[in-house]
C-alpha cells in the first residue's frame, strides 16, 4: 500500500520534502527533462525504499510536448507511422529498454498511446508492447508496469470492465499502471456513477488476480479506486484540480495564474482562500487538516501575512493529505462511505448556516454519486 | 468432409506403401477419419487421414510436432496420398487402447474424487504445456480425452482446432460463434470474442469437463434441464449464473478448484499456469 509523486513541471524539489515523507516512489515524466538530468534524479532519489518508475509519456506523441520528441525512444515517423503496427511499437520498446538500461529506475510503464477508439484490439496490441518490454528489461532488474489507458465513458458499459481486465491479463502481468481517461473539465469532480463504477470493476478484477495495481493521475478520487483494492495511486501538484482530461497532460506553467486551493477531507473537496475563512469559524475543519503541517503553514501565513501567496503550500497541504489519507485507509481507521456519508452531512450544513461558496459548482453534489457507486458497484 | 469421404480403399493404398498392416477402422470426426494399424510386433498405432487438408489440418500436425508431452497424443509421422485425383494427408499418430472418458462416464458411471484428481492435473500439465508453446486446444470434452492402454493415463487428443496465439487467427470476426464443442465451450468461444482467447479458454472447459465427471452435470445446467440441453450454452454464452447446487457441491468435495476454473470471464479464473496447478494439486491435502 503506497503512494507515488506524479512527477510534473518543476516537482524535484517535493521529493526531499521531510514532511512528505509517506510517498514511497515517484512516476517520472521525461516531459519537461532530458535523460542526462532524469539519470541524476533517479540516482539521486531512488533507494531501496523509494522506487523510481518511468513513465515514457508516449499518451499523445504527436503533441508538442516539451523535452519528449528529444528522447532517444521518441518515434520521428510519428505522424505517419501505423500505429497500430507491433512491428512499429517493437522498434520504440528496443529504443525505449535502452533508454531505460540507461537510467536505471526500479521500474518503467509500458509505452502507450490516448486511441481514438478503445477497441480490444487496442489493448491487445498494449498487452502485446507491455510484454515485448518485459522480455527485454527482465534481466537488467527492471520492472515493467503495463500501461493500461482506459475510457471512463467506456466503462461505463457493464461487461466492459471484465472484457479489458481479462485481455489485460492474457499473458502473464504483475503490475499494471491504470490511466483513466475523461472529459471532466478542470475542477470538476467525477459525477457519473457508471463511470466510476465501471472503474472500480476493473480495478476490483485485476487485484483479484494478484495484480498490484497502480492508480495514476489520482486525486480525491483515491478513496473509490482504494475501495476498489488499488494498492498504489499516484499523484501530483497539478492534480488537486485537474483530472481526467486529455488536457492535464499539457504541464502548466509554474504559477501562473493559479489560484491556491485547500483540500478539505471534512467535505471531500477543494476550496478556495475564502472559503477556508468562512468554514474554519464554523469548525468544520476536519482532524485531518489541523494534524496537516502545511495546513498549519497557510493557516498561520493567512493570519500573519494576509494576501501574501500560498500556491506551493496549497500543493504541499494537498499531496500531504493524500499519502495521511492513503495511511489511515490501509490502516483500516477510515470507512469509505462514513467518511463521505459525513461529508454529503456537513455540506447540508453548510446550506443551513448559508454558506456560499465562491465555485458555483463547488456544492458537494457529486459526493452522492460516489456514495452511490461504493454501494452499487460489488452489489 | 464426412467421414465417407476417406474411403477404405484409401487407407489400405497408404498401408502398402509404408508397409503397416491395417487392422480395422476405429472411428472419424467430421474431418477425417481414423484406423488402426501395426507397424511391427505389439507397434499399434493409429492412422489419421483427411481428404483435401485444410489451413486448420496444417496447423494441427505443425503444432503436435511442436508438443513433447505425456499427456498429449504424440505424433509420429505425416504424409500425403494421392487417389484417384484426390489428395489425403494422414497421420500416424499413438493409438490409445483406453478408449475416451466418454466411453469410460458411460461404462463405469461417474468418477470419484481420486480419479478426478489425477484426470485434472494430467490435463491441466497438457493445457500448460500447449500454453507454454502459445497454443490453444479450444475443443476439450470427454471425448477428446483418451486413455493409455494401463487405462488410468488420460491423453488428450484431437488437436483440429488448436489455435496458435502467435499466429493469424483463421476464424473470420462476424462470425457469430468461435469453433468448439458449444457444449464444453468458454463463453469468450461461444460468442467469437478472439482477444479473449488463451489458455484460460481451455481452463474453462477442462474445468465443464471435470463437474460432468464427477458430478455428471455442466456447472451451468439448471435441475429440471435435460442432458446437453441448448439452454445450458445459451447460458454460458450470456455469462449468466451457475446451478447453485452444483456449485455447492464443488465447493463442498475436494475439487473447489472447479469452480474457479469455470468462472466466466478469463480475468477471473487461475490467471498463471503456476497458480492453477499448485491450486489443484493443494486440493489433496
Amino acid at each position: 500500500m503506497s503512494v507515488y509523486h506524479q512527477m510534473g513541471h518543476d516537482s524535484e524539489n517535493l521529493l526531499s520534502d521531510n514532511n512528505l515523507s509517506l510517498y514511497k516512489g515517484a512516476v517520472m515524466s521525461p516531459v519537461n527533462t532530458d535523460e542526462e538530468t532524469m539519470r541524476a534524479c533517479i540516482a539521486i532519489h531512488g533507494s531501496d525504499s523509494f522506487e523510481m518508475i518511468f513513465d515514457p509519456q508516449l499518451y499523445f506523441p504527436s503533441a508538442e510536448r516539451g523535452s519528449l520528441p528529444e528522447w532517444s525512444y521518441f518515434p520521428s515517423d510519428v505522424d505517419t507511422a501505423e500505429q497500430t503496427s507491433i512491428r512499429w511499437w517493437r522498434n520504440i520498446v528496443i529504443k525505449l529498454s535502452s533508454a531505460a538500461r540507461r537510467l536505471h529506475p526500479h521500474a518503467v510503464c509500458s509505452p502507450a498511446v490516448v486511441p481514438r477508439v478503445y477497441s480490444n484490439e487496442y489493448y491487445a496490441l498494449n498487452q502485446q508492447v507491455s510484454y515485448l518490454l518485459k522480455e527485454r528489461l527482465a534481466r537488467h532488474g527492471i520492472e515493467v508496469l503495463q500501461t493500461l489507458i482506459v475510457s471512463l465513458s467506456d466503462l461505463s458499459e457493464e461487461r466492459r470492465p471484465a472484457e479489458i481486465a481479462s485481455i489485460t491479463t492474457s499473458s502473464e502481468v504483475n503490475r499494471v499502471y491504470l490511466v483513466l481517461i475523461g472529459d471532466l473539465a478542470p475542477r470538476r469532480e467525477l459525477q457519473d456513477p457508471n463511470c466510476i463504477k465501471g472503474a472500480m470493476k476493473l480495478i476490483r478484477y485485476l487485484s483479484g488476480a494478484g495484480i498490484r495495481m497502480l492508480v495514476g493521475f489520482s486525486s480525491s478520487d483515491q478513496l473509490l479506486w482504494k475501495f476498489a483494492g488499488a494498492r498504489d495511486c499516484a499523484t501530483g501538484k497539478f492534480f488537486n484540480l485537474r483530472r481526467f482530461t486529455p488536457s492535464r497532460f499539457i504541464e502548466p506553467s509554474e504559477g501562473r495564474g493559479q489560484v491556491p486551493y485547500w483540500f478539505e477531507e471534512s467535505l471531500m473537496a477543494y476550496i478556495r482562500e475564502s472559503d477556508l475563512e468562512r468554514i474554519k469559524e464554523r469548525d468544520f475543519l476536519s482532524n485531518a487538516s489541523r494534524s496537516n503541517p502545511f495546513s498549519a503553514q497557510i493557516l498561520e501565513q493567512m493570519n500573519t501575512a494576509p494576501g501574501r501567496p500560498w500556491l506551493g503550500l496549497s500543493w504541499r497541504q494537498y499531496l500531504y493529505w493524500f499519502a495521511d489519507f492513503e495511511l489511515r485507509f490501509s490502516r483500516g481507521e477510515i470507512e469509505a462511505d462514513s467518511l463521505l456519508q459525513e461529508a454529503e452531512d456537513r455540506w447540508g450544513r453548510l446550506e443551513e448556516y448559508r454558506i456560499l461558496f465562491e465555485e458555483r459548482r463547488n456544492d458537494g453534489n457529486w459526493l452522492r454519486q460516489w456514495r452511490r457507486s461504493l454501494v452499487e458497484a460489488f452489489a | 468432409m464426412s467421414p465417407a469421404s476417406v474411403p477404405d480403399e484409401v487407407a489400405r493404398n497408404i498401408c502398402l506403401s509404408e508397409g503397416w498392416a491395417l487392422l480395422g477402422s476405429i472411428g472419424g470426426g467430421s474431418f477425417k477419419r481414423v484406423f488402426r494399424v501395426q507397424k511391427a510386433e505389439r507397434e499399434i498405432f493409429a492412422l489419421k487421414i483427411v481428404a483435401e487438408a485444410s489451413p486448420r489440418t496444417s496447423r494441427e500436425v505443425t503444432a503436435l510436432r511442436r508438443c513433447n508431452h505425456t499427456n498429449i497424443a504424440r505424433l509420429f509421422s505425416v504424409g500425403r496420398h494421392n487417389h484417384q485425383g484426390t489428395s489425403y494427408d494422414y497421420t500416424l499418430e499413438e493409438f490409445l487402447a483406453g478408449g475416451t472418458l466418454t466411453s469410460r462416464l458411460d461404462g463405469n458411471g461417474l468418477l470419484n474424487d481420486e480419479q478426478v484428481l489425477n484426470l485434472g492435473e494430467s490435463i491441466i500439465g497438457a493445457i500448460i504445456h500447449l500454453a507454454d508453446l502459445e497454443l490453444v486446444h479450444r475443443d476439450i470434452k470427454p471425448d477428446n480425452i483418451m486413455f493409455k492402454e494401463d487405462a488410468v493415463t488420460p491423453v488428450l487428443v484431437d488437436f483440429g482446432l488448436v489455435r496458435d496465439l502467435a499466429d493469424v487467427s483463421l476464424t473470420q470476426t462476424w462470425a457469430p460463434r468461435g469453433p468448439g464443442t458449444p457444449y464444453f465451450s468458454a463463453p469468450e468461444q461461444l460468442n467469437n470474442q478472439k482477444h479473449l482467447i488463451d489458455w484460460r479458454t481451455d481452463q474453462f472447459s477442462l474445468g465443464v469437463v471435470l463437474c460432468f465427471a464427477r458430478f455428471g452435470f455442466h456447472p451451468f445446467r439448471n435441475d429440471t434441464e435435460p442432458e446437453f440441453s441448448r439452454s445450458v450454452v445459451e447460458r454460458v454464452a450470456a455469462r449468466g449464473s451457475r446451478n447453485g447446487r452444483i456449485l455447492g457441491l464443488i465447493r463442498t468435495s475436494g475439487l473447489i478448484c472447479i469452480d474457479q476454473m469455470t468462472r466466466t470471464w478469463p480475468v477471473e479464473r487461475f490467471l498463471t499456469k503456476e497458480q492453477l496447478i499448485r491450486a489443484w494439486r493443494a486440493q489433496r491435502n
